[in-house]
């Protein structure tokens, strides 16, 4: 078992653990099993308690690897957190544009807010591989 | 050979120890079974067939008490958050009052006062949900009762068919005031929805020869399947308001829906 390998299976655990919680709190929501508000306060409490494991897991794996030669495992999951992250903003836009009523200032204040929230997945990630060499 | 033996005999003790110490604790845990009580007196009797306490909201004990009476000699009697009602019957409520007070009429001299000690105490302390009286808003409904005999016991059938969990019977200045626990409205009620509904009812305004009249207050409340309770929004106000038209039909009339 190399560090690498456990570090990918490590992040892995924690990254489907809060996919799997969010993907319920949604379906619930879509099934009209709880309000926006309700939603929303979910969703936010589930990035929040995931944030420091989160933070410390993605900054061991973008804040020291060197950037001239990035791994595997830092690409694999710079991809994962940038799918989680653009998928808790994109299934609420494209519910917004199927459904036949709906609220524009519920989405605006739902984008907002999420994205807030779980701007932690990405933040390493994109530093690591937008920023000036 | 003889080792495994003994030691095979060993762990067969221990297992039969722990299984008498189990069920020794399973018996204790048990509710204390005690048992109904009469009370007699003068050409009276009152039978106290179960007085249950439960755990009412702002820590108060609330009671589940079933009795029936019968009062010789006389038509009426007058009982303490009942009302005017016949010589002789049989109700169930809720109250916080420990003693249950018949008296000739609304002003008149007492006849007797029954204690109110619990019949039964189960193990694990009961809870009901009962909402606080200023919890339902100032307005109300009205009718008038149109039918033969009892209003309490037109009123008591009413309460007992929807509001399974119970019902607080008090009074205060001659009226009398029958809250109900909260029943579970489904009719009318979106699939996705929860909704529930208690009423108050007071009586009697506008005594006569003839019947009186009640008023109807109810406070209803709904939810999501997986959120939280709220008050009653458009969704379910039609299912409330519909349920609360046919509850003031059968308690002016008597007539079953």
């Amino acid at each position: 078992m190399t560090l690498t390998k456990a570090r990918g299976i490590l992040a892995s655990t924690f990254l489907s653990g809060l996919l799997i919680q969010a993907v319920a709190v949604i379906y619930v929501y879509l099934n009209n099993g709880v309000k926006p508000d309700t939603l929303k306060a979910l969703l936010i409490k589930l990035l929040t308690v995931y944030s420091v494991h989160l933070a410390i897991i993605l900054g061991g794996i973008f804040g020291q690897q060197g950037r001239n030669k990035p791994t595997g495992l830092a690409f694999k999951i710079a991809l994962a957190v940038s799918v989680i992250w653009n998928l808790l903003l994109v299934w609420r836009s494209v519910k917004f544009g199927l459904s036949a009523e709906d609220s524009a200032k519920e989405l605006i204040e739902y984008l907002g807010d999420i994205s807030s929230a779980s701007a932690f997945l990405v933040a390493g990630a994109l530093t690591y591989f937008f920023s000036k060499q | 050979m003889s080792m495994m033996h003994s030691s095979s005999r060993r762990s067969a003790l221990t297992l039969c120890s722990t299984l008498a110490i189990m069920l020794c604790a399973a018996s204790a845990a048990r509710a204390q079974d005690l048992r109904p009580y009469e009370v007699k007196g003068d050409n009276y009797s009152v039978k106290m067939k179960r007085v249950i306490a439960y755990a009412a909201p702002d820590n108060k004990t609330v009671f589940s008490v079933k009795y029936s009476y019968s009062f010789g000699g006389r038509d009426t009697v007058h009982i303490r958050g009942v009302g005017v009602v016949p010589a002789k019957g049989e109700y169930s409520y809720l109250t916080f009052d420990k003693e249950i007070l018949f008296k000739e009429s609304q002003n008149g001299p007492v006849l007797a006062t029954v204690p109110v000690t619990e019949t039964l105490i189960p193990m694990a302390p009961l809870a009901v949900e009962l909402p606080k009286r200023s919890d339902f808003p100032s307005s109300f409904r009205d009718g008038q009762w149109l039918g033969q005999g009892s209003f309490q016991e037109n009123m008591s059938r009413v309460f007992d068919k929807y509001f399974r969990s119970g019902h607080d019977a008090s009074d205060d200045n001659g009226i009398n005031y029958w809250e109900s626990t909260f029943f579970n409205l489904t009719s009318g009620v979106p699939p996705t929805m929860r909704c529930k509904v208690a009423v108050l009812i007071s009586h009697p305004y506008n005594s006569g020869t003839g019947g009186y009249s009640f008023r109807v207050q109810f406070r209803a409340y709904e939810k999501l399947s997986h959120d939280d309770w709220g008050d009653m929004t458009d969704a379910t106000r039609g299912a409330v308001e519909t349920f609360i038209t046919g509850l003031i039909e059968e308690l002016k009339t008597g007539v079953r829906r």
